[in-house]
């Protein structure tokens, strides 16, 4: 797969998770973890650069995929991810924006170290 | 000219209205105050008690007059205790005409509290509401009725002015009124219409008194109004010392706290906001409901950032008096748009349970269990809070699904093993985030 093709898997995957989350179905939403995950670790083994494709899904519609986008370029983009996550922090859009606030105070005092 | 000035303000002062000053109160029909009296001063009621009686009888379109600046003026004008200053400042908002809801519901309310109808025009325009939903209103006015309103004021239904056609007349046109003029006119002046009934049907929508129980059983819920129609209801800003009448609210009372934002692609609005759910006509299964319960908050958060506040507030109003959402959906609803409380207040909720909310655990019920510690320990009233029950929902999916921040793990998972300190430091944190808890 292209670098397009694993950032538009990825935020297919990312809506799909939204979804789940609405309709309360968390082991789905959990193997949708899995394969997201599986997605960015492509882009990441092929560099820095593949990986800072994410960022053009910071103005993704769905919330849930950008704040995916956001947390998984926190190492190669640390100043604009934690932008867009408190941005979504300060939209009150649950429950995006409580994973995005605890996202924020768990990166002040170091229980989420990005990689 | 005197003798002019004298009738002009006699036949203005005959002329029905449903709010007026008197015995040192403004009053709504069918006579429940909107202001009350703090220490020499008259005070207006809060804007969403304004507004919401307002509304019943005037329809949405209320919203977007000036009548809660108008109804604050003739307060003041009594406090002055110039009662005819102060009905000038009410006619000012120009709510000549009831909305066909309104109509309707005062033809219910009218018989229930044994008084008589105004003779007052009506606004054409969509039905919102069912018989069922006029019979939710009625519990709200024989509450707020004060049986001492000045009701000769308010003026009455003249029958010899409102001819109708008979029962049984061609195409189930008995008891209706004409449609408009030719031009095609909203509003109605059924005091002036003529007896004859038209020979052919009319192409727009009827426009008529609904007698008591009269009102059909499905009638559609009206699109949402467009975004330019005018601004939020403004939230309460009354002396705390104040009591008001108890309606319901006419805006989330947090609707301000996120950041207006635009909608479309690019901003953290979103996609636009799109119409709102459809509010239930039917009573639904439980999963359902929570479906359409769960959408419709999700909506009312959107259309809070997007400053959609015109489709806001009919919505917010509508699920507070719809059949059977008022009911089901409701509290919950109204909940989840609670502000953030004090750990020691939602402790104290804790004792009173309540729909719309459900009782949280600080730290997890079964993590607790699992720990071995004790169930004084875990259900004691430290760790028992009141929360609303859709963002304790949510919570708890934060809880249970994989999460980057604990290496792909979820809280619950990575909580296991964790000191009880660890677990209370831990479990603060969400109830912060998803604003329930203040910080």
């Amino acid at each position: 797969m292209t670098n397009d093709q694993l950032v538009e898997r990825f935020a297919e995957i990312g809506i799909a998770q939204d979804e789940a989350l609405f309709h309360d179905q968390y082991a789905k939403f959990n193997r949708l973890y899995d394969q997201m995950d599986r997605t960015e670790r492509q882009l990441r083994a092929r560099g820095p650069d593949a990986r800072r494709s994410l960022m053009r899904l910071y103005d993704h519609p769905n919330l849930q995929v950008r704040l995916n986008a956001a947390k998984r370029t926190l190492a190669v983009a640390p100043f604009d991810a934690r932008r867009i996550i408190q941005e979504i922090a300060d939209s009150k859009l649950y429950p995006q924006a409580g994973d995005a606030g605890i996202c924020l105070s768990n990166l002040d005092d170091g229980t989420f170290k990005p990689k | 000219m005197h003798r002019f000035a004298n009738g002009l303000r006699e036949r203005a002062a005959a002329r029905p209205r449903t709010l007026i000053a008197a015995h040192g109160k403004v009053w709504i029909w069918p006579g429940i105050a909107l202001t009350s009296r703090y220490e020499s001063e008259i005070v207006a009621a809060s804007n969403e008690t304004i507004l919401f009686w307002i509304t019943r009888l005037h329809g949405p379109d209320a919203l977007y007059t000036n009548a809660v600046h108008f109804v604050e003026e003739a307060a003041r004008r009594l406090t002055r205790g110039d009662e005819d200053a102060a009905q000038r400042a009410l006619d000012a908002i120009g709510l000549k005409s009831l909305s066909l809801d309104g109509a309707a519901l005062m033809g219910r309310v009218a018989p229930h509290l044994g008084l008589k109808m105004l003779d007052l025009l009506v606004q054409s325009g969509p039905r919102c509401w069912r018989a069922r939903d006029i019979d939710v209103h009625l519990p709200f006015f024989a509450r707020h009725f004060d049986r001492a309103a000045p009701l000769a004021k308010f003026g009455t239904f003249d029958p010899l002015k409102h001819p109708r056609w008979p029962a049984g007349a061609p195409d189930s046109q008995g008891g209706e009124f004409a449609d408009a003029d030719e031009s095609g006119a909203a509003v109605i002046p059924v005091a002036t219409r003529g007896p004859k009934k038209p020979s052919v049907p009319p192409e727009k929508p009827g426009v008529r008194f609904v007698e008591p129980n009269e009102v059909p059983d499905k009638v559609p819920v009206p699109p949402p109004r467009p975004a330019n129609l005018g601004s939020t209801p403004v939230p309460p800003q009354r002396p705390a010392n104040l009591g008001s009448p108890a309606a319901p609210e006419t805006v989330p009372p947090n609707a301000q706290e996120p950041a207006p934002l635009e909608p479309g692609m690019g901003h953290n609005g979103g996609p636009p906001l799109g119409d709102p759910p459809e509010i239930p006509q039917e009573e639904l299964t439980e999963k359902a409901r929570n479906l359409f319960t769960k959408a419709a908050v999700r909506w009312i958060a959107r259309a809070l950032i997007l400053a959609a506040a015109p489709e806001l507030a009919p919505y917010w109003l509508a699920l507070q008096v719809g059949w059977w959402v008022a009911e089901a959906c409701w509290p919950y609803i109204k909940a989840y748009f609670q502000g953030p409380k004090t750990l020691e207040e939602l402790q104290a909720d804790a004792l009173n349970p309540e729909t719309g909310y459900d009782t949280h655990h600080f730290v997890e019920k079964g993590q607790a269990e699992k720990d071995g510690i004790p169930e004084s320990v875990w259900d004691g009233p430290e760790n028992r809070l009141r929360v609303p029950t859709l963002k304790h929902w949510q919570i708890t999916g934060w809880y249970m699904t994989k999460n980057d921040d604990y290496d792909g793990l979820s809280p619950r998972e990575y909580l296991k093993g964790k000191s009880w300190d660890e677990k209370m430091r831990l479990g603060r944190i969400p109830l912060v985030k998803f604003g329930v808890l203040k910080p």
